[in-house]
């Protein structure tokens, strides 16, 4: 049976065992290369369930939409497992309330090429799951942006300065991030204001370095933002410049272990820091 | 009164306006196409095919409006508590336009100019713009402008139409600022006539959807309540990015701020579908629920500016639908619209 | 109005009054600084404008001041940036105004009817312009009865104290003041100035104790969604038809004029097709307000 196969066939037996309310998964949409998230609640309807490259969304990001609405099955890759386990670790959902069908992923393609996030994947895997949906996969993740590193501050500031010029402020990047999720975002505080509201590359790179900050420890670099982003903003350059440093000043990633909390929620003594002496 | 222009002809034409600064058309940015001012023929983009543009089909990724309505414009800037107005705009000359992104600035026209009290931002701006379209002959499966009344060939909100022909393209103008542009060139024949006719036909023949329009609007006006928004509305993730890249949404926010010692107001693009658009101060929201902003938008393309002005505000551009994260498309929504009234009536 | 509606003129504060002990509603009196301003503004009540200051931003609010008072009169409570702002500012400094918008309670409807008027906590500022106006000596006879129910959650938030004060001895109105709360300390409440009595009970409940002939009033209705969620089944049981109601709603504002989107309920606009409207017009609207 193929993976996809399997994933209905279970989606299928959760609902009709009333196990869960809904199956939150993937279907085509209307146009080829292009899928959508699936909310599946009746038990005929999990034959639309699909599982490929064109799957882009993190689904992680739809579990707080139903929160409330009974126990929910999520189709979950490495990724938005990790992003699972970050929510968790927030205690932004219950463990019990979520039923994670994992499956392992070898990137998602985006007219013909793999996407960035991707290609650089380490976690092809889910971290945590209810039950595996098909094999495990392994392949070498590919080492992206070694020229950006190479650039000085000045430079990178002329980089970061021309991607986020074209920043129009839909929020795309924003909404479909599973662990952005505050009620007001920092964007939208008027008292004080903190973020200007006009078309100005100070505040559009305001806005993504502070997003990228508050995402620090916290973002799983699924690529989800990077592939929102309709004016093709390189966003993963953000992301995974503060993950990088994350991952090398406290050796952690986001939602790697369930039981390891995020990098910015814990203190070590032996934690470098430059401030006491 | 149809005119040809040889490709020599138009070329020349272009450059003299390119060469005073004034001409902006789509240019290849990133992997898409958006407006950009231009010095030479050879930065503009009309399709995606040329400069390897992937997903960009026939009309640019960033809508027309922005030469009306940009995302931020300067209201007024401020002397003690006197509001001065910004300096005059400056006349530009769009070409690359789409028949959809004419009609689109016909709505914004009506919306913004016609249907008083009228917006002196839009006015002015409009006036100092010349649009040059250019009729679409091979539209892509996001386009739909013939399933909402609009078409590929069509003049409406444009100054001047050039439609390709074998040689060169017909122009024919729509407004008198399009007839000055087009004085001097030879009157078209009837081959070329024919030819961009039979082009027409072609084009029209790609786009297969058909709306009831009629019945949709019948079905808005009863369908507030309907169940299928709540369903629809699943996979919305509510950012803007539909709004900011429809060439007719035209909601905006209102922004003080102070830059280098100088007050300033300025008007921004705002959404919708957006939690804080319409919350009040005390914290009431009328559309607190999702699927009541996803809502919002569709009865606002479809019913709402019909009630309003008299028009449908969806041209059939396809941006929403290329660009939406979650991959909603507005054509499927308003099947399934229809098809749950119709099943609502045979559940009877 | 001038030819960009989206332009404020300078006006400047002449007085203040706080109107509450918590210190969080103002009432602003505004001189126009420009000559001739004051005469190009026709208005009438139920129409708002928006204040504006320079680098803070803009709010819209309902006048409170009748047609022929010299003086533009708001009442703002501090609940954001820009009221905190304007709550920050003293008599003589300078504002920005611009309007009038919207539309306004039907006067023309109201000529020879009783006017019942129903409201509840600071939702009342352009029912204070409506009973201005309608006092006005040559404009009483044009109407019948003048009933009042205004209430607030305690005595100390009613508005405009000075004038109920007055209202309540006037043979030409019929003021029935109430509160959620009247507790011993409420000086408002004891009328130690005279014979200003404030009942305890909420809006509804002392509208139901009102005697009026029905067949031949307008009701206009001003105040917080729950009051007015309550307020309905009471007209409705009193006898009066959704086409004799009229309401003022509020909503989110940015332009004043219809175009920048956010206040519409359907395909109205509050800030243009409003902020007045009857409640047969809002049964035929959907319920997004």
């Amino acid at each position: 049976m193929s993976k996809v196969e399997r994933l209905r066939q279970r989606a299928k037996e959760l609902l009709e065992r009333q196990e869960v309310v809904v199956v939150l998964g993937y279907r085509a949409s209307s146009r080829p290369g292009i899928s959508q998230a699936a909310f599946i609640t009746q038990k005929e309807d999990a034959r639309h369930l699909i599982f490929d490259s064109t799957c882009s969304q993190n689904l992680a990001n739809y579990l707080l939409k139903v929160k409330g609405k009974g126990r929910v099955a999520v189709v979950a890759r490495g990724c938005d497992s990790r992003s699972i386990v970050v929510l968790l670790q927030e205690k932004q959902i219950e463990r019990e309330k979520v039923y994670i069908l994992g499956v392992s992923c070898e990137g998602v393609v985006v007219q013909g090429e793999k996407s960035v996030a991707c290609r650089s994947c380490r976690y092809p895997n889910p971290v945590i799951y209810d039950e595996m949906i098909g094999e495990e996969v392994h392949f070498e993740p590919e080492t992206v942006d070694d020229e950006f590193d190479q650039l000085t501050p000045d430079e990178r500031w002329e980089v970061l300065s021309a991607e986020v010029e074209r920043c129009i402020r839909c929020y795309a990047c924003r909404q479909v991030c599973p662990n952005c999720y505050c009620p007001v975002c920092f964007v939208d505080a008027s008292m004080p204001a903190l973020v200007g509201k006009t078309h100005n590359v100070s505040d559009n790179m305001v806005f993504h370095i502070m997003r990228a900050l508050h995402m620090a420890g916290r973002c799983v670099e699924c690529g989800a933002c990077h592939r929102a982003c309709p004016m093709g903003i390189n966003l993963m350059r953000f992301n995974r410049q503060v993950a990088k440093i994350v991952r090398e000043r406290f050796g952690l990633v986001a939602g790697a272990k369930p039981d390891e909390m995020p990098a910015l929620t814990i203190f070590k003594p032996e934690d470098p820091q430059e401030f006491i002496r | 009164m149809k005119v040809f222009l040889k490709h020599d002809d138009l070329k020349k034409l272009l450059e003299g306006i390119a060469r005073e600064g004034r001409l902006f058309a789509p240019v290849k940015k990133d992997w898409y196409s958006g407006w950009a001012r231009v010095s030479s023929m050879g930065e503009i983009v009309l399709r995606g095919e040329q400069a390897q543009l992937k997903g960009e089909e026939v009309n640019s990724r960033e809508p027309a409006k922005v030469f009306v309505f940009p995302q931020s414009e300067v209201m007024f800037e401020f002397d003690e508590e006197r509001a001065v107005e910004a300096t005059e705009v400056p006349a530009v000359v769009v070409f690359g336009l789409r028949s959809c992104d004419g009609r689109a600035m016909a709505f914004l026209e009506r919306f913004f100019v016609e249907n008083r009290p009228e917006d002196p931002l839009v006015r002015q701006r409009r006036e100092k713009a010349t649009l040059i379209g250019v009729a679409c002959n091979s539209p892509a499966d996001s386009c739909f402008c013939t399933a909402v009344g609009g078409g590929p060939h069509e003049r409406k909100g444009l100054d001047v139409l050039l439609r390709e022909v074998n040689g060169g393209f017909l122009g024919e103008a729509e407004t008198e600022k399009g007839e000055k542009l087009l004085a001097g060139f030879p009157a078209a024949n009837e081959k070329d006539e024919a030819e961009a006719e039979k082009r027409r036909q072609e084009a029209e023949g790609k786009m297969a959807l058909r709306i009831d329009l009629k019945r949709l609007k019948e079905v808005l006006d009863k369908g507030f309540n309907s169940p299928v928004w709540e369903r629809l509305a699943l996979e919305c993730v509510n950012c803007g990015a539909c709004t900011f890249l429809c060439p007719t949404c035209h909601c905006f926010d209102v922004t003080d701020e102070t830059v280098r010692g100088k007050k300033k107001r300025s008007r921004v693009w705002d959404s919708c579908q957006f939690t804080l658009y319409s919350q009040h101060a005390s914290g009431h929201n009328p559309r607190l629920n999702p699927a009541a902003r996803y809502r919002n938008r569709v009865m606002d393309k479809f019913k709402y500016t019909v009630d309003m002005v008299g028009e449908l505000s969806c041209v059939g551009c396809g941006r929403c639908v290329r660009v939406c994260p979650a991959g909603i498309d507005i054509r499927v929504a308003v099947a399934e619209i229809l098809r749950e009234e119709e099943a609502g009536k045979d559940g009877q | 109005m001038g030819n960009n509606p989206y332009k404020p003129v300078p006006v400047r504060i002449e007085r203040v009054t706080i109107e509450n002990d918590a210190r969080d509603l103002k009432s602003f009196d505004l001189r126009f600084v420009d000559e001739g301003e004051r005469e190009k503004w026709n208005f009438l009540p139920g129409q708002f404008v928006f204040l504006s200051i320079a680098g803070v931003g803009e709010a819209p609010f309902g006048i409170a001041s009748a047609p022929d008072e010299e003086l533009l009169k708001f009442t703002v409570k501090r609940v954001g940036a820009f009221t905190t702002a304007l709550h920050e500012m003293e008599e003589g400094m300078v504002i920005g105004v611009r309007g009038p918008f919207g539309s306004a309670y039907p006067f023309e409807l109201m000529q020879k009817r009783d006017v019942l008027i129903v409201s509840g906590g600071f939702s009342f500022t352009t029912l204070r312009a409506v009973i201005v106006h309608i006092l006005k000596k040559e404009n009483r006879p044009n109407y019948g009865r003048l009933v009042v129910v205004y209430g607030a959650r305690t005595p100390g938030e009613l508005l405009y104290k000075e004038e109920l004060r007055a209202w309540s001895k006037s043979p030409e109105l019929e003021l029935n003041l109430c509160a959620d709360r009247v507790c011993g300390a409420d000086f408002f409440a004891q009328g130690n100035e005279g014979e200003t009595a404030v009942q305890e009970g909420l809006v509804p409940d002392i509208l139901k104790g009102v005697k009026i002939e029905v067949g031949n009033a307008v009701a206009l209705v001003c105040g917080p969604p729950i009051m007015l969620r309550y307020t309905h089944p009471v007209l409705k049981e009193m006898g009066f038809k959704p086409e004799q109601v009229f309401l003022s709603l509020e909503n989110r504002m940015k332009c004043g004029i219809g175009k920048c989107g956010r206040c519409n309920i359907g395909p109205k606009y509050v800030c243009k097709d409003g902020p007045v409207f009857s409640f047969e017009e809002l049964l035929r609207l959907p319920e997004e307000y």
